[in-house]
């Protein structure tokens, strides 16, 4: 059985479990850990589709064309559709998910998921206690992130 | 006969001339007082309102001075008692022992309602503390930091806040959780069910969770008994930048000089009514009993514990050291790559 077969069959697997109010985590662990590991190749590569709005939106900040809030809300924006995006091909069980399950891209995938991280707790209001990143480090990450995509 | 008769008739005029001049009394003093009143300020006649209402809710509670809300010490006790003593006819006991209070107590027996004697309320009151002490400490598992805390409801705070105002003036000593000037007054606390209290008086405190504090955080209980605190300043943060995912359809107007792109950022309106569906949506995945919970995660470098709703993919974490230990920090969809590193690494960045 190839990555794509045994791919559709945990997906469905998976699918099928939920609307029984059960989880492929619960049932079947490894299964799911198989199933996860597919799933963050689709996610990363379909990030990398992506890149030209994340190219835009580094470029724009690192030459002060939109401020850290505006950066941190547009990457969430981006990142968050993704995610939606693969979330509906996962309960229609689309067979374009096929076309990302391709070569991983694990420095990519972990590069934009710190970077969330670093959007979500950023806040220009320094009193926010969960307020754990600053423009600063927003910047560097843009510069970083600019700097993967072009070498790809 | 006739001469009983002519005392009685006579007795009885009396009377009535005794109550109306008494009422004339009252009328006359109304009066003056009223006049006085009206030559006031505004000001001054506020404050003669305040004042007047002050002291009749300070007669009114004083009465329930005698019982603290869960007794301390047996002295308090016998101190009551012995009050009660000597306002009533009591035979003399020895309440020196826990167990003999109670059985003395068990002796002075009935119903002591509204209408009993403020020493045999005192012993009624004192009997329903001792009794209901050990349902009070089995409705607090956990022995939580939160669940001590004194959370006043807001709108009960008035009566607190006023009689605080009032001890300052005359310079008395603490009021709240004291005894001052008018009596025990304290902010009514969260009726725990295991510990009913007497009438309007002190009761064991409950917190429950999704309960808005003074400082206008909440305390939120996850199903496992974990409880974390979630901050103003933090549910305004995470409403605008996750309110979109948690269910609120409010966003601001896109700013003109933004850029139109395919993901358009999304910053969600704050409005009490915005902020309080983010807090049901994170109570919700706190108390989902089927959420995973993440013990021992770094969430940006600081140690914390996540909970992961697999229903609705989303997650909230809460540090567990730190300055902000028990806070809310974290609540946000999550991707695959997030996941796999809090599966795999323990890690939420």
């Amino acid at each position: 059985m190839n990555d794509q077969q045994n791919f559709f069959k945990l997906l469905k697997c998976s699918n099928e479990l939920k609307k029984n109010n059960k989880y492929l985590d619960k049932e079947d662990p490894e299964a799911f850990d198989t199933l996860l590991k597919f799933l963050v190749r689709i996610e990363d590569n379909l990030h990398y589709s992506e890149k030209q709005e994340y190219i835009e939106l580094a470029k724009d900040f690192l030459a002060d064309q939109i401020t850290a809030d505006d950066f941190s809300y547009s990457f969430m924006a981006i990142y968050e559709g993704i995610g939606e995006t693969l979330g509906q091909m996962k309960i229609k069980e689309s067979l374009e998910l096929t076309n990302f399950l391709k070569s991983s891209r694990p420095e990519l995938g972990e590069l934009l998921a710190r970077i969330y991280g670093s959007c979500d707790s950023y806040s220009p209001d320094p009193e926010v206690e969960i307020a754990m990143s600053d423009e600063k480090e927003l910047k560097g990450f843009a510069q970083s992130l600019l700097l993967k995509l072009q070498e790809e | 006969m006739t001469k009983i008769k002519y005392r009685k008739v006579n007795y009885e005029i009396k009377l009535r001339n005794k109550t109306i001049n008494f009422l004339k009394g009252i009328i006359y003093k109304t009066y003056r007082i009223t006049k006085v009143i009206c030559k006031c300020g505004v000001v001054q006649k506020v404050t003669i309102g305040f004042v007047t209402v002050v002291v009749a809710l300070g007669l009114r509670f004083g009465s329930l001075r005698p019982v603290e809300p869960i007794i301390q010490s047996q002295t308090q006790i016998e101190r009551q008692l012995q009050h009660s003593r000597s306002t009533q006819p009591y035979q003399a006991m020895e309440v020196s022992k826990s167990s003999a209070v109670r059985n003395l107590l068990k002796l002075s027996g009935g119903d002591l309602g509204k209408g009993s004697s403020p020493g045999a309320r005192a012993r009624s009151d004192a009997r329903k503390a001792i009794t209901n002490r050990p349902k009070a400490a089995k409705s607090k598992p956990g022995g939580s930091s939160f669940a001590e805390a004194w959370a006043p409801n807001p709108s009960k705070r008035s009566r607190s806040a006023a009689a605080n105002r009032l001890a300052q003036q005359f310079q008395t000593g603490q009021v709240e959780g004291g005894n001052g000037l008018f009596g025990r007054f304290s902010a009514r606390p969260t009726p725990n069910p295991y510990n009913p209290g007497c009438a309007g008086g002190p009761r064991s405190i409950t917190v429950l969770s999704g309960q808005r504090n003074s400082d206008s955080s909440t305390n939120l209980t996850a199903y496992d008994g974990f409880e974390a605190k979630l901050t103003d300043k933090s549910e305004n943060h995470l409403t605008s930048k996750h309110g979109d995912k948690f269910g609120v359809d409010d966003p601001l107007p896109r700013n003109p000089n933004q850029k139109s792109t395919k993901y358009e950022q999304t910053r969600t309106r704050l409005n009490n009514e915005n902020k309080a569906k983010v807090r049901e949506s994170i109570k919700s995945i706190l108390s989902n009993t089927k959420s995973d919970v993440y013990t021992d995660v770094s969430i940006r470098g600081i140690q914390g514990r996540v909970y992961h709703c697999k229903d609705t993919n989303r997650v909230v974490g809460i540090q567990t050291e730190g300055e902000f230990a028990g806070q809310i920090m974290k609540a946000q969809p999550i991707s695959e790559r997030q996941l796999e590193f809090l599966r795999e690494l323990n890690i939420l960045d």
